[in-house]
């Protein structure tokens, strides 16, 4: 069932664009006039699935880069039982502690450089 | 370090048992196949095959069989065939433990729900997801347990605020 609704999510996404179609819109944008470390990145889907890296990469540069990353974390989680030093080294501390550094980073530079 | 410094951990009838000294673990007088493992060995061997055991258990040739008068066969249990040695199929880590995998963090869930749902329950999400981590890796499994179930509580909680907060993102996008 939830890979019915994963696909539904991933047709919409490729049908509609995010940049004229109206779809959620960050509420931390409407109220600040601030970009989250998350906006751009359903125009950036949209972009990718249509093969447009560099529109999803002027999206959203740390989406597209989370991808793989996501990815393997999520490989790791259906391998934990059988391989679980991949998962602790994926969930390790330094992990979890760079990985929050980084979107923290982004979200100041991202800011920082658009105005 | 001397051989008599050393802290023995042995597995019998599936239990990991010890530490114990090396006059400990001698006066226990375990079977020769029974699994050891101390400091600076790769994996758990049998103890006849370590160095400081090997003359305790010394392979005694039994008389040759006299018609008529065998005594019983003795079942030999091969060191790999031991049931219960699967489930140690690694050597304890340096915290000491023989724990399960980690449980899980909810990590890249609860990052996308700090992104997209919520941004303060995504946080607090974000911390049980961090000491399930820092739990684990000291040794305290059953409060990773705990920090991975609340981690996927505060999840849900997001997904929640998120759901609820979706119409009116919709609405601000066609302001």
């Amino acid at each position: 069932m939830l890979a019915v609704a994963f696909v539904t999510v991933i047709v919409i996404y490729a049908l509609f664009d995010p940049a004229t179609t109206p779809f959620p819109r960050c509420i931390f944008l409407t109220l600040t006039g601030f970009q989250c470390p998350g906006c751009g990145s359903q125009r950036a889907i949209h972009a990718l699935l249509h093969l447009d890296i560099s529109a999803a990469w002027r999206y959203n540069a740390l989406f597209v880069l989370s991808l793989p990353v996501i990815a393997s974390m999520l490989a790791a989680g259906i391998l934990r039982r059988r391989i679980p030093r991949l998962y602790s080294i994926l969930n390790s501390r330094a992990m979890i502690l760079s990985t929050l550094t980084l979107i923290l980073t982004w979200w100041i530079l991202r800011n920082l450089l658009r105005t | 370090m001397e051989t008599t410094d050393y802290k023995y951990w042995i597995i019998q009838d599936g239990l990991r048992k010890g530490p114990f000294s090396y006059s400990e673990l001698r006066s226990l007088a375990v079977d020769g196949t029974t699994p050891v493992w101390r400091e600076g060995l790769a994996n758990w061997i049998a103890i006849r095959d370590l160095d400081e055991f090997r003359d305790d258990y010394r392979p005694v040739i039994p008389p040759p069989p006299v018609p008529g008068l065998n005594p019983p066969a003795r079942e030999i249990r091969h060191f790999d065939e031991a049931p219960a040695f699967r489930q140690y199929d690694s050597a304890p880590s340096s915290s000491g433990g023989d724990m399960p995998p980690m449980p899980r963090t909810y990590l890249v869930w609860n990052i996308l729900a700090l992104i997209l749902c919520c941004l303060v329950t995504g946080i607090v999400g974000l911390v049980y997801s961090s000491k399930v981590s820092t739990r684990y890796a000291s040794g305290d499994y059953q409060g990773a347990v705990k920090a991975s179930e609340t981690a996927c509580l505060w999840l849900i909680i997001s997904i929640v605020c998120g759901l609820v907060a979706l119409p009116f993102q919709v609405i601000f996008a066609f302001l």
